[in-house]
């Protein structure tokens, strides 16, 4: 197998199933109609409600669902070997991922562009939607947690990246200025943007940011101290960055991300389509390769685990609130929903079978590791800096750039979107935070006015995140946010199944909605019991993960029980709803 | 759209444009959230009367209100979808 090979494949594969899969479900499921007003126009009041083109929802839409999930997942994944990921990256996108990602966009823009919490709330019942608010900010304190382990490790391992992402924020404050106090022309102040960005990546090369000498080597004192620095900066980052005015640091630092993640796309896949190189990675180690960590590695069986650790590349919970949220608002037209909902997810896909192509290439090389030893040692010796080290590889002997300039460039691409994420996570985490203090708002107004405070509510989060990053490997935090995220997925598609059977009334097309739904519930419940009761965590970080974990098992036997009792309702019922 | 009248330069076009245009909605979406966020406080300070807020009708908002009926409608609205602000929310910040 050779990565042009695997990449067409990915293309064919992806682009087939869109036609024929993707059109299906757009006719029996949705039924979606050219000439039904969606709420863009229903609605238009040219604020919240205004159509949009359709490549332009697109593009917008992917850059919001495209982050450093799909890197990550699937480069802790190749401990199973390249097959299993990928095929889990190809399968299980377009029969549960996608279809999660359309149908939530879809049932969103008939219910006038509602969030499917909402939705959830609506047809299930108003305890699914309350249980939501609850869950959320136990998942955004693991993606917290989760994002500062992984960006602190990046930076730890690539100082050169380090420099390059500081001045990367500064580029984006000094962005933002040009751009909306100075109100530079739009396009001059892009171009003055991607140049500096250009020369932040220079300049990193030539003075790597390293606090402690040979912290580039994992596992040895000079690595954890510079790692515990990087925590606390990293935190003390959070908590600034959250609340500043959008305008400073976020709005423009989204903005070059948009060209990051888009340069990354095309840089690398141009590279090993055109290198057409052989995979060197085993295909398939072990059914229970060594995947996820606690305070030892763990014999992870691909079923049902793999959703805690390949989550965006196939399927993540997350998108159907990107897709409810905002995209659903600037739906012009019916049919322009595959484009994107499925469309965007299956280019998520693509992303991650660039990244599994690039470690089955170069893996071997990167980790020394021979095919034999994978399943075991794969967890210490490969994963995230195994994707970086390959890239770099990559475009070196396809375009001939250096090693250190590809790594560079792989690790702030990374960093990029997980200091967004870590930004994002905090507004929404104060966001909820506030929302479920609410209660004591009547009963004690000083105990509400303290604990909602936009300082308190920041720093608890990021204070809660950060510790439990600081005595974890992302290995174990990683699955852990993974197994909350693939919960929401759970909560939409089976509000998406009810949607399809109950309200649409697509028939025997409601299975390939109602089968995904199901498997999946059944995946995600047995794999937190598996996280809950096999991998070993001590301490707080045993409290918080698995104490969040329950939470969310606990939410998610409820929503299967009120999942049963909606779907017992005959169909009449519904009938109400969809008005 | 209707692509099939169009030529294949035009859908080109339409195509980078709208590609490009991807990237330039990125550069506003979050400013663009807080202008209507800011416009809807300023709606309800002067028209919060409408939707149950009590603020006694100004002789200047009656003045104005032939020239809000567009703020009147977004104001409107917003209150009825006051229960689905969390979703809004996440869907705006993008997780992952």
């Amino acid at each position: 197998m050779n990565s042009a090979v695997v990449i067409l494949l990915a293309a064919v594969i992806y682009l087939a199933m869109y036609f024929t899969y993707g059109k299906a479900l757009q006719n029996k499921v949705v039924k979606a109609d050219p000439n039904r007003p969606t709420p863009a126009h229903k609605l238009y009041d040219g604020v919240d409600y205004v159509p949009a083109h359709p490549l332009v929802l697109y593009g917008h839409h992917f850059a919001s669902i495209a982050g450093a999930g799909p890197i990550v997942g699937p480069a802790v994944a190749m401990a199973w070997g390249w097959l299993p990921g990928l095929l889990w990256v190809w399968f299980g996108n377009v029969f549960i991922g996608a279809v999660h990602d359309y149908l939530a966009l879809m049932s969103s823009v008939r219910y006038d562009g509602k969030s499917v919490q909402w939705i959830a709330g609506k047809l299930m019942g108003k305890r699914t939607g309350v249980a939501f608010e609850i869950y959320i900010w136990f998942t955004l304190l693991l993606v917290v947690a989760a994002f500062v382990a992984v960006t602190a490790k990046l930076l730890t391992t690539t100082p050169e990246a380090a420099t390059a992402t500081i001045l990367f924020l500064i580029i984006a404050v000094l962005l933002g200025w040009l751009l909306y106090k100075v109100k530079i022309d739009f396009k001059l102040g892009t171009i003055i943007g991607i140049i500096l960005l250009a020369i932040a990546v220079w300049i990193g090369l030539n003075h790597p940011l390293i606090f402690v000498e040979g912290q580039t080597k994992v596992g040895t004192a000079a690595y954890t101290t510079a790692y515990h620095y990087w925590n606390i900066i990293l935190m003390v980052y959070i908590i600034v960055a959250s609340s500043l005015p959008v305008w400073i640091l976020l709005q423009p630092r989204d903005y070059l991300n948009a060209y990051i993640l888009w340069f990354g796309l095309l840089f690398g896949g141009i590279a090993f389509l055109g290198l057409a190189k052989g995979f060197t990675a085993p295909a398939f180690t072990s059914w229970s390769a060594h995947v996820v960590k606690g305070t030892k590695p763990v014999a992870s069986p691909f079923w049902p685990t793999v959703p805690l650790v390949i989550a965006c590349g196939a399927l993540s919970g997350f998108h159907s609130l990107v897709g409810s949220g905002t995209s659903s608002k600037q739906l012009d037209n019916e049919l322009h929903g595959l484009l994107v909902g499925y469309g965007g997810m299956f280019t998520e896909g693509f992303l991650s079978t660039l990244v599994i192509t690039a470690i089955a290439v170069y893996g071997v090389q990167i980790t020394g590791l021979e095919a034999s030893k994978w399943a075991t040692e794969y967890i210490t010796k490969g994963g995230l800096g195994t994707f970086i080290g390959s890239y770099a590889k990559g475009v070196h002997d396809f375009y001939g750039v250096s090693e250190k300039f590809g790594k560079t460039f792989a690790t702030l691409w990374v960093s990029a979107f997980t200091l967004t994420s870590l930004d994002t996570a905090t507004r929404l985490g104060r966001f909820a935070w506030q929302e479920l203090f609410g209660m004591v708002t009547d009963t004690s107004k000083g105990v509400w006015k303290f604990i909602t405070n936009k300082w308190v509510a920041s720093i608890i989060i990021a204070g809660l995140g950060t510790y439990l990053a600081w005595g974890s490997s992302y290995k174990t935090l990683w699955p852990a946010f993974s197994g909350m995220n693939q919960l929401l997925a759970s909560i939409a598609l089976m509000t998406a199944a009810l949607w399809a059977a109950k309200v649409q009334r697509a028939g025997k097309w409601s299975w390939a909605v109602l089968i995904p739904a199901l498997f999946l519930w059944i995946t995600v419940t047995a794999a937190l019991i598996w996280y809950i009761a096999v991998v070993p965590l001590k301490g707080g970080t045993l409290i918080a993960v698995k104490g969040s974990l329950l939470i969310g098992l606990l939410l998610n036997l409820m929503l299967a029980w009120d999942f049963y009792v909606a779907w017992k309702r005959p169909e009449e019922e519904y009938a109400a709803a969809a008005a | 759209m209707d692509d099939k009248k169009k030529s294949p330069a035009e859908n080109l076009k339409a195509f980078l444009e709208g590609f490009f245009g991807a990237f330039k909605h990125s550069s506003t979406e979050y400013l663009e959230f807080e202008l209507r966020e800011l416009e809807n406080v300023f709606a309800l300070i002067l028209m919060g009367e409408f939707v149950g807020i009590p603020s006694p009708p100004t002789t200047l908002v009656i003045r104005l209100l032939p020239h809000m009926t567009r703020e009147l409608y977004v104001m409107q609205r917003r209150a009825v979808e006051m229960d689905d602000i969390l979703g809004e929310l996440a869907g705006l910040f993008e997780i992952t």
